[in-house]
């Protein structure tokens, strides 16, 4: 996966699209002249502050933002012109626990998401097996998604991921909200994602631990791409110590852009 | 192959969601039960003789209203269908997820519409059934190809006001006023309930270009009159204008509407 010199500037709509409901008034720049490599099989993690751009960029690699400037490629597939066939080698789980069907079980969640990939109804039923048995979901499989808990949503977000076989994984904030014993069954579904399935996998996070576990981790702030870390290199103290600096002088949340039509 | 089992998998949704409360297949047979006797009785009112502007349709009342309802609510579902789906996956916060997966933009579409679009027309066949069964409606010398054609181009037009309704929703993130009013419309000018023969000549005109027009007179001659395709040549060809305008226009809005939601980030907004 590589990007370069991408950017993302959600501009305020001209009338009459502006009566879809409040904007800002001014250009809001996301993300900002962001080049990046990731390797096959790497697990970069990538931190920064609420705002820093982390979800937007998750976003503009499965497609679901078109970026404003520069441009991206993931396993070879151009982000824009190739949209279609990015999506068919991305799996994208988000934090938000709404993306969801809750009176649908977990398995009739994922079989219907198989489906959008193609698969025929037993390939699909396989394939959905095989998924939750991953994330340790198989014996809630059959209650609906509104009776489970947060930590059940977040690793089935990751399930879901997973229905495409796609070889570049990402991954929003999936620790977020988890008690500490199914934050570090997620670390190790990644770890094996990574090292035993060979995927490449690219997380947003906010906790240290989680960063320091990653190959390399980047730090963004106010949407742009400060510094590359390797925690195995600076330790997690290393890692605090220096996030916190880059950190600390930056304001950090992404600024209206001056100048800008 | 991949397309089918794209469209297989949101029918399996809908079907597993409308199983999760029943309430609403409930109503939609009850609605037809009441409204069938409903215009039949109507339909005893009015005798043949007395009123011309049936006469091109054979003068009974009852087979001319029952196939109007029944053929409206299909169009209108096929035409409301995309947009409240999506509307409704904005509500839940599914929609991006769906953009998400590696389904095209038409395949995303009709799979939206499938379930409604289905059960509209398990009700027009209902209304038809017991229009037959029931009330006695003769269709000894249907054209059951020559309704089936103008059905399915109705169709097409219908969805295709449907995506411009469904783009709509998409920028706006707020059920679109286009398509009750193009519903509305169409059916006061259409001739659901009765010919636009009876309309002032200025609506008469206006009703010219309104899809419904064509459709139902093209249906209603080719079940209650057994018109063949050549009788029904006029009709035919303007649906096949109007979808052949409209549909190509819809499709670009729509994927349009897709891009302006993917530009601003508003795919996860509601």
């Amino acid at each position: 996966m590589e990007t370069w010199n991408l950017g993302k500037t959600f501009r305020p709509p001209t009338w009459p699209l502006s009566l879809a409901g409040r904007v800002s008034k001014r250009p809001v720049r996301a993300l900002a002249g962001l080049s990046l490599r990731v390797e096959p099989g790497e697990v970069f993690g990538l931190m920064g502050p609420n705002g820093a751009g982390k979800t937007t960029l998750l976003k503009v690699l499965a497609t679901l933002l078109l970026p404003s400037e520069g441009g991206g490629r993931v396993d070879g597939a151009d982000l824009v012109r190739q949209a279609g066939l990015v999506r068919r080698r991305v799996g994208l789980a988000t934090g938000d626990e709404r993306t969801f069907y809750w009176r649908l079980t977990g398995r009739e969640n994922l079989e219907f998401f198989s489906g959008l990939r193609g698969l025929s109804p037993a390939a699909a039923r396989r394939r959905t097996d095989a998924v939750l048995g991953s994330v340790d979901l198989v014996e809630q499989a059959d209650e609906i998604v509104g009776r489970y808990s947060t930590g059940m949503r977040q690793r089935l977000a990751i399930a879901r991921a997973l229905l495409g076989d796609p070889p570049v994984v990402l991954l929003d904030e999936p620790t977020r909200s988890l008690d500490p014993v199914a934050a570090d069954r997620v670390q190790v579904l990644i770890r094996r994602l990574s090292r035993d399935e060979g995927r490449t996998v690219i997380l947003a996070t906010h906790q240290l631990g989680e960063a320091a576990a990653c190959d390399r981790v980047g730090v963004l702030v106010a949407g742009t791409l400060r510094e590359v870390l390797v925690p195995q290199a600076v330790g997690e103290e290393g890692l605090r110590r220096r996030y916190h600096a880059l950190v600390e002088v930056a304001d950090e949340r992404p600024q209206p852009v001056a100048g800008l039509p | 192959m991949s397309v089918l089992n794209q469209l297989r998998a949101f029918l399996r949704r809908d079907y597993l969601l409308a199983s999760y409360s029943r309430l609403a297949l409930t109503w939609q047979v009850f609605t037809v039960v009441l409204v069938a006797p409903t215009l039949y009785y109507l339909g005893r009112l009015i005798r043949p003789a007395a009123s011309p502007h049936l006469a091109p349709y054979g003068g009974d009342y009852f087979a001319f209203a029952i196939l109007g309802v029944a053929l409206f609510g299909l169009l209108a579902a096929s035409m409301a269908a995309a947009a409240a789906a999506i509307r409704q996956e904005q509500m839940v916060g599914t929609l991006e997820m769906l953009v998400a997966a590696p389904v095209s933009l038409p395949t995303l579409a009709a799979g939206l519409s499938l379930w409604s679009v289905l059960l509209a027309a398990a009700q027009t066949f209902l209304y038809l059934t017991l229009g037959v069964v029931v009330f006695g409606i003769d269709l000894g010398r249907a054209n059951l190809a020559g309704a089936a054609l103008a059905l399915l181009l109705a169709v097409a037009i219908f969805a295709a006001v449907g995506l411009f309704a469904a783009a709509f929703v998409l920028v706006y993130r707020h059920s679109d006023p286009f398509s009750s009013i193009f519903a509305g419309l169409s059916a006061l000018l259409g001739g659901v309930l009765y010919p636009p023969s009876v309309l002032p000549p200025v609506l008469r005109l206006v009703a010219e270009f309104v899809p419904l027009t064509h459709a139902l007179r093209a249906v209603r001659l080719a079940v209650l009159e057994g018109a063949g395709l050549a009788a029904l040549r006029r009709e035919l060809l303007v649906l096949l204008l109007f979808a052949a305008v409209l549909l190509p226009l819809a499709g670009v809005l729509f994927r349009g509407a897709v891009q302006y939601a993917r530009r601003a980030g508003t795919l996860s907004a509601y």
